[in-house]
C-alpha cells in the first residue's frame, strides 16, 4: 500500500493537522507493506524551513503554490503525481482536508470517505469506517476504486509530534503557475481569533441549553475562568450565538480529550457526546434525570447546575 | 436566477429511544413510525434561498425559487409547507430506494435534472444529512457540472444577476468570496436558521398547487465507489454514578471531596 | 368596562389614582424586612430575576425579545418551610404588599405575573421533598416544590405512579399543579389533580397554618379543599400536598388509533365509549389541523382518535377490545399501527432541553404557538368547535395553523384544546397578545359561555379571562367573591388572579 498525506502549510494549525496525520499513520499504517510519503503544499518561502520539521513521513515532496484554493490545489495534486502509483490520499480533519478527498477521489476516479474513524488495508480494498446517524452508529464501508482518498475524522487518532528523521528526503516543484479559480472573483479571509485549542483542554467546563440564556453563559464561562478550567458550549448554545463558534464542542466543534470535564446543563445526545466521549472522566449537572448524559456520564448531580457551580467555586477558592 | 435547494426529509432521530437502536439484516434501522422532519443543515438551506430571494428583490435581481427531493410520498406534507412559502417549483423524484449512503447516484439524478430538464443558476444543498453523514453529494454535484463549489456557507448575499456574495467558514477563519453563477454552495453551521411559517391563508392560495414528480427510474444513477459492509451501535457506556443530596450545595461538596479534587490536583 | 386586553398597567395606574391600593412601604424597606424574615441569601433583587418573575409562559412572545411591560416584584423570596411562608405571608398582609405564590414557573395564563407594583414573588421550589410514600394507604405526601417528574419516577420505581401527567410535567410542582386545579394526560382514567388530592396543608394570609387530615371521605360539612384546590393563589399559598398513588402496569398498556373523516362522528364515538362506562385513561380526537401537526406521517387530512387502555390485565384488555368494537361500527374509521401512537405518546410532554430553543425560534421565526381550553355538555361541544373555529379563521389574520383536540372525556361531556399558531406581522413584542392571542380567546371564550359550556377546563383563569368571570359563574359569583373577601380581606393573595382587579 502506497499512501501519501497531504498537508496544508498554507493553514494557521498546520501543527496540529501533522500531529494528527502523524498519529494516524502510526496507529493504522506502520506495516511492512506500507510505503508513504506526504505532499505538502506552502507558498510562504520563509516559512519552508519550518515546514519542513512538520513532516510525519521519510520523504517529502514540497510544492509551492501562490495560494490555498481548491483549484489550485486539485491541479497541482494531479500534475504532481501524474505518474505515481499511489494507493491511498490521506487528508487532515477539517474542511479544506474533506474537500479535497472528494474532489481528488473524482478527478482521478478513485472512491472517498470524509471523517473517517479507522481503517484496514487489504490488496482488493480499503475499509474505513465513520459514524453515521448522528454518531449513534458506526458504518463500515468497502472503498472499492483506487486511489482511496480519505480525510480524517477529528480525534480519530491519538496526534503525536513529529520525531525528527535520520534522513529527509525533500523533493520541491513549483506550481506557482497555476491560474486561480475563474469563478471567484474577489476572497477575503477573516481569520478566526486565536483562542484555547478546546480539542488539548485537560480541564474543561461545557454549558448546553440549560443556561438558557447569553448572560447565564457568560457567566459560566467566568465561573471556568476562576476555577481554572476552558469553557465550551453545546451546539444549541453556539448556534444562538450565546458563545462564539470557536467554543463548540461536538462532531461540528472541538473534539475534547479532557482529563475532567464538566457539563452542565447539557441533554447530551450523541451528536454532542462524540465531543467529549475520549474524556477521562465525565461528571454531568442537569436538572432532568431523563437527559441522556446522566446515564453517559461517570457522575451525576440532578439539579441546577447554577447553584452546584456557585458552592464549587466557593470551595475551589478557598 | 433559478435557485433550486435540494433537501431531504429524515426521521426524528431524536424520538429513538435506547432499545430502538437496532440494525436488522438489511443494515436497517426501523423508523418507520416517526414522523419525518427536513433535515437540518437543509432547513437552513430552504431559510438561506428564501432570504436570498427577499434580499435579491432590492437589488434588482429576479429570482425563482425551487426545490427537489428523492423521496416517496412521505415528503408530500413538506413539499406542500414549500409550496406554501411561494417556492416556484416543487419537485418530487420519486423513489422508494435506499439512497442512505448513495451521494454518487443522488449527485447523478441532480445533474440530469439541472441538464435536462430545469437549468438553475445556484443550487443549495445542506452539508449533510443526520442519517448518511456523507458530506461529499454536492462535491460530487459541483464535479459532475463542472461548476465551482463553497462549503460551508453561513450567509449568502445577492450582487447581481450573475454572481453572489457568499460567507463561509474556513479551517482558519472565516471567507468572503464574491463568485460567479452557476456554483453549487453547501449550507454548513449558519446561526439562526429555522425555516419560517406560512400562513393558513398561503396554505390555502399557494400550498395546494402542483408538485412536479418524476421517478427515479428515468434517470442514469451513476454507481457508488464505496459500498456499505456494516454498521454497528454505539454504545457509550460510563457508570453513571448519582450524586444523592438533600442541597445543590451538599451535591457540589461531594462531587469535590470525593471525585474532583486528586483529579484536578494530579494535572 | 374595560377590554380585557388593555395592559393591565393602565388598570393600575387608574385604581392607584383612586387609591384602592395603598402601599404603605418603599421597595426597599419591603427588601429588607424579608431578608430579616428568611435570610439574605433568600431574597433576590437581580434585575434580570426580576423581569423573568413579573411574567409566566402567557408572555413569553415579549419576554424573549426582552421587553416586560408589567412591574417588576420588588424581590422574589425562596422560602425553605411553611413557617417562612407563614412568616413573609403575614408580614405582606399587615402591609398591604401583592404575594404571587409561585412552584414551577410552568404557567400558561397569566397566574404568576406580578400586576401591582412592589409585589412579592415567594418561590417554593426549595421544598421540594418527598415526605412519606405510603404504598398501603396509596398516599405519596410532598412538599409544594416537588416535582411531579422527580415524584413519579420515584414512584415508578416501587410500581406505582401518581396518574397525573400533564404536558408540563417535566416542569411543574405539587404547589401549582393543585393551585390551577391542573390535569393530566391519563385523566380519563385517574381524574384530574382534584380526584387525587387526599390531604393538604396550606398557609392563609394571616399567617395561620390549616392542615386537612387524610382520610378517604368524609361528610362533615362540605369538603373545604376544594377552597385551597384551584384557589390559584388568590386565597392561599399550598406548602404540602398528599396525592393517592396507583398501581402502575405498563407492561398492560393497549394503544388504539384511528383515521377518520369527521370531527361529529369523532364526538359520538368519544361519547359512546364514556356513556356506556368504559374507562381508558387516554382518549384524544384530533381534527385535521392539529392533526396535521402530529399525525402527518399516517393521516394526512384525516381527523384522528387515540385511545390507551391500561390497568390490571383484564382490565386494559376488555376495555381496548371493547373501544375497538365501538369504534369499528364507523365504517369512516380506519384502524393505524399501535407502535405509531405509543410512539407519539412517549414524546407528548415539555422537552427542557427544547424549551431553550423556543426562545431562538421564536425569535427567528416570529410565528408563535397558543391555546384555549374549554368544556361543554355532548350535546353543544360539536357546534361550538364549529363557529370557533369559522370564526377564527374569519377574524384573525397571519395564523399559519388553527386546530383543536378533545383530550378529557367526562360521562356528560368533553374538552376542546384549541390550538392556534400565527406570525407575529408588523406589531411590536408587547402588542402581539392584543393583537393574537387575546383576540383569538374573546371570540373562543365568549362562544363558549353563550352555548352553555365553561371557558376554562384546566389551565385556570389567570389573569386574562378574569374579564369573563361573572358571565362564567352567573349567580353563584356570590360564592366564588365571598370566599375571596372572607380570606383574604387586605387584597394581597396573587391580585387580578380568578377575580378581576376593578372588581368590588
Amino acid at each position: 500500500m502506497i499512501y501519501k498525506a497531504i498537508l496544508n502549510g498554507c493553514s494557521t494549525n498546520i501543527v496540529a493537522q501533522a500531529e494528527e496525520l502523524n498519529g494516524f499513520i502510526g496507529e493504522h499504517l506502520c506495516s511492512e507493506e506500507t510505503t508513504g510519503s506526504t505532499i505538502l503544499f506552502y507558498s510562504e518561502k520563509e516559512k519552508k524551513d519550518a515546514l519542513l520539521r512538520l513532516v510525519p513521513t521519510e520523504s517529502v515532496v514540497l510544492v509551492r503554490i501562490t495560494r490555498h484554493q481548491s483549484e489550485i490545489i486539485l491541479e497541482a495534486l494531479k500534475a504532481v503525481e501524474q505518474r505515481e502509483m499511489t494507493h491511498l490520499y490521506l487528508f487532515p480533519s477539517g474542511f479544506t482536508g474533506s474537500e479535497m478527498a472528494v474532489r481528488l477521489a473524482f478527478r482521478m476516479n478513485g472512491s472517498s470517505l470524509v471523517q473517517v474513524k479507522q481503517i484496514e488495508c487489504s490488496d482488493q480494498h480499503l475499509l474505513a469506517k465513520k459514524t453515521v446517524y448522528a454518531n449513534h452508529v458506526l458504518g463500515t464501508f468497502k472503498l472499492m476504486k483506487k486511489p482511496y482518498c480519505i480525510s480524517l475524522a477529528k480525534g480519530s487518532a491519538v496526534s503525536q509530534p513529529i520525531a525528527k528523521p535520520d534522513k529527509l528526503i525533500v523533493t520541491e516543484v513549483d506550481m506557482t503557475h497555476l491560474p486561480e479559480d475563474p469563478f471567484i472573483k474577489e476572497s477575503t479571509s477573516i481569520p478566526r481569533k486565536p483562542a484555547t485549542d478546546l480539542a488539548k483542554a485537560k480541564f474543561l467546563l461545557i454549558g448546553g441549553n440549560g443556561m438558557k440564556n447569553k448572560a447565564n453563559t457568560y457567566r459560566l464561562k467566568q465561573i471556568a475562568e476562576t476555577i481554572g478550567a476552558d469553557f465550551g458550549v453545546s451546539r444549541p448554545v453556539a448556534m444562538s450565538a450565546w458563545a462564539p463558534m470557536h467554543r463548540l464542542i461536538g462532531i461540528s466543534g472541538a473534539m475534547a480529550r479532557a482529563d475532567v470535564c464538566i457539563v452542565a446543563g447539557v441533554s447530551g445526545a450523541a451528536a454532542f457526546y462524540a465531543g467529549i466521549e475520549k474524556s477521562k472522566f465525565i461528571v454531568a449537572i442537569n436538572t432532568d434525570a431523563q437527559a441522556p448524559i446522566i446515564k453517559t456520564a461517570d457522575i451525576a448531580i440532578i439539579d441546577d447546575y447554577q447553584a452546584v457551580m456557585d458552592e464549587l467555586i466557593k470551595i475551589m477558592t478557598i | 436566477m433559478n435557485i433550486l435547494v435540494c433537501f431531504k426529509a429524515v426521521p426524528d432521530l431524536d424520538k429513538l429511544i435506547d432499545e430502538d437502536w437496532v440494525i436488522d439484516e438489511e443494515l436497517q434501522i426501523d423508523t418507520g413510525f416517526l414522523k419525518p422532519i427536513l433535515n437540518s443543515y437543509d432547513e437552513g438551506a430552504l431559510e438561506i434561498a428564501l432570504a436570498l430571494s427577499d434580499a435579491s428583490e432590492s437589488v434588482g435581481v429576479s429570482v425563482e425559487l425551487g426545490a427537489l427531493t428523492i423521496a416517496g410520498t412521505r415528503a408530500t406534507p413538506i413539499l406542500k409547507t414549500l409550496n406554501a412559502l411561494r417556492f416556484k417549483r416543487v419537485v418530487r423524484i420519486h423513489s422508494h430506494d435506499d439512497f442512505r449512503f448513495r451521494p454518487m447516484a443522488i449527485a447523478s439524478i441532480l445533474t440530469q435534472y439541472v441538464l435536462r430538464h430545469a437549468p438553475q443558476e445556484v443550487l443549495l444543498l445542506g452539508r449533510q444529512t443526520s442519517i448518511g453523514e456523507n458530506e461529499r453529494t454536492h462535491l460530487l454535484l459541483a464535479e459532475m457540472l463542472g461548476w465551482p463549489c463553497i462549503t460551508q456557507v453561513t450567509g449568502i448575499e445577492p450582487v447581481d444577476m450573475n454572481h453572489l456574495m457568499v460567507t463561509s467558514q474556513a479551517d482558519d477563519g472565516q471567507l468572503q468570496q464574491r463568485i460567479q453563477t452557476p456554483c453549487v454552495l453547501s449550507i454548513g453551521d449558519a446561526p439562526n436558521t429555522y425555516l419560517r411559517v406560512p400562513t393558513l391563508i398561503d396554505r390555502m392560495r399557494y400550498g395546494k398547487r402542483p408538485i412536479e414528480i418524476l421517478s427515479s427510474m428515468d434517470f442514469h444513477l451513476a454507481d457508488e465507489t464505496e459500498a456499505l459492509m456494516d454498521l454497528e451501535v454505539l454504545i457509550h457506556e460510563r457508570p453513571g454514578i448519582l450524586i444523592e443530596g438533600q442541597t445543590p450545595e451538599q451535591k457540589a461538596r461531594e462531587l469535590y471531596e470525593v471525585h474532583l479534587k486528586e483529579r484536578l490536583e494530579k494535572r | 368596562m374595560e377590554t380585557p386586553f388593555r395592559s393591565n398597567r393602565n388598570v393600575i395606574l387608574t385604581n392607584a389614582i383612586k387609591g384602592e391600593f395603598q402601599m404603605s412601604l418603599k421597595r426597599e424597606q419591603i427588601v429588607e424586612a424579608l431578608k430579616k424574615i428568611v435570610g439574605e441569601d433568600g431574597v433576590i433583587t437581580d434585575q434580570q430575576v426580576l423581569k423573568e418573575s413579573s411574567v409566566d409562559r402567557f408572555r413569553r412572545f415579549e419576554a424573549y425579545h426582552g421587553v416586560y411591560s408589567l412591574p417588576l416584584p420588588a424581590a422574589v423570596v425562596y422560602v425553605n418551610s411553611t413557617d417562612a411562608v407563614a412568616a413573609v405571608i403575614k408580614f405582606a398582609n399587615e402591609n398591604k404588599i401583592n404575594v404571587v405564590p409561585r412552584t414551577g414557573h410552568s404557567a400558561t395564563e397569566g397566574g404568576l405575573e406580578t400586576v401591582l407594583e412592589n409585589s412579592i414573588v415567594v418561590d417554593g421550589s426549595n421544598m421540594n421533598q418527598i415526605v412519606d410514600i405510603d404504598t398501603y394507604n396509596m398516599q405519596a405526601t410532598v412538599q409544594c416544590g416537588a416535582s411531579l417528574q422527580a415524584l413519579d419516577d420515584r414512584l415508578r420505581d416501587q410500581g406505582y405512579i401518581t396518574g397525573h401527567s400533564p404536558q408540563s410535567k417535566p416542569l411543574a410542582q405539587l404547589g401549582g399543579l393543585v393551585a390551577t386545579r391542573s390535569i393530566g394526560q391519563l385523566s380519563t382514567l385517574y381524574g384530574g389533580i382534584e380526584d387525587m388530592v387526599v390531604g393538604l396543608e396550606a398557609v392563609f394570609p394571616d399567617g395561620g397554618i390549616t392542615r386537612i387530615k387524610n382520610v378517604p371521605r368524609r361528610a362533615a360539612g362540605p369538603d373545604i379543599r376544594h377552597v385551597i384546590i384551584g384557589n390559584e393563589g388568590a386565597l392561599c399559598y399550598i406548602t404540602e400536598v398528599t396525592v393517592k398513588i396507583f398501581k402502575y402496569f405498563p407492561e398492560n398498556n393497549r394503544f388504539l388509533g384511528y383515521t377518520l373523516e369527521n370531527m361529529k362522528t369523532g364526538f359520538e364515538i368519544l361519547r359512546e365509549v364514556m356513556v356506556n362506562g368504559y374507562r381508558p385513561s387516554v382518549a384524544r380526537l384530533y381534527d385535521v389541523e392539529d392533526g396535521s401537526y402530529h399525525f402527518s406521517h399516517f393521516a394526512e387530512d384525516k381527523c384522528v382518535l387515540i385511545f390507551v387502555a391500561e390497568g390490571v390485565k383484564p382490565i386494559a384488555e376488555a376495555t381496548a377490545i371493547a373501544i375497538d368494537e365501538i369504534v369499528t361500527r364507523y365504517d369512516e374509521c380506519v384502524k393505524a399501527d399501535p407502535k405509531l401512537i405509543e410512539r407519539w405518546f412517549d414524546h407528548l410532554n415539555w422537552d427542557p432541553a427544547n424549551l431553550a430553543q423556543e426562545k431562538t425560534e421564536i425569535i427567528e421565526t416570529k410565528n408563535v404557538c397558543n391555546t384555549t381550553e374549554i368544556s361543554a355538555n355532548w350535546g353543544i361541544i360539536h357546534d361550538i368547535y364549529d363557529v370557533c373555529i369559522q370564526r377564527v379563521r374569519d377574524e384573525i389574520p397571519d395564523l399559519t395553523l388553527l386546530g383543536a383536540h378533545s383530550s378529557h372525556s367526562y360521562l356528560n361531556g368533553t374538552n376542546l384544546y384549541f390550538v392556534y399558531f400565527y406570525n407575529v406581522v408588523d406589531c411590536r413584542p408587547e402588542e402581539e397578545l392584543a393583537k393574537y392571542h387575546l383576540a383569538i380567546k374573546k371570540i373562543i371564550v365568549e362562544e363558549t359561555i353563550k352555548a352553555g359550556g365553561s371557558m376554562c377546563h384546566h389551565h385556570g383563569v389567570g389573569k386574562h379571562r378574569t374579564h369573563w368571570i361573572e358571565k362564567e359563574y352567573d349567580s353563584s359569583y356570590y360564592i366564588l367573591k365571598t370566599l375571596k373577601r372572607a380570606f383574604d380581606p387586605n387584597s394581597i393573595m396573587n391580585m387580578g388572579t380568578i377575580i378581576p382587579l376593578e372588581s368590588k
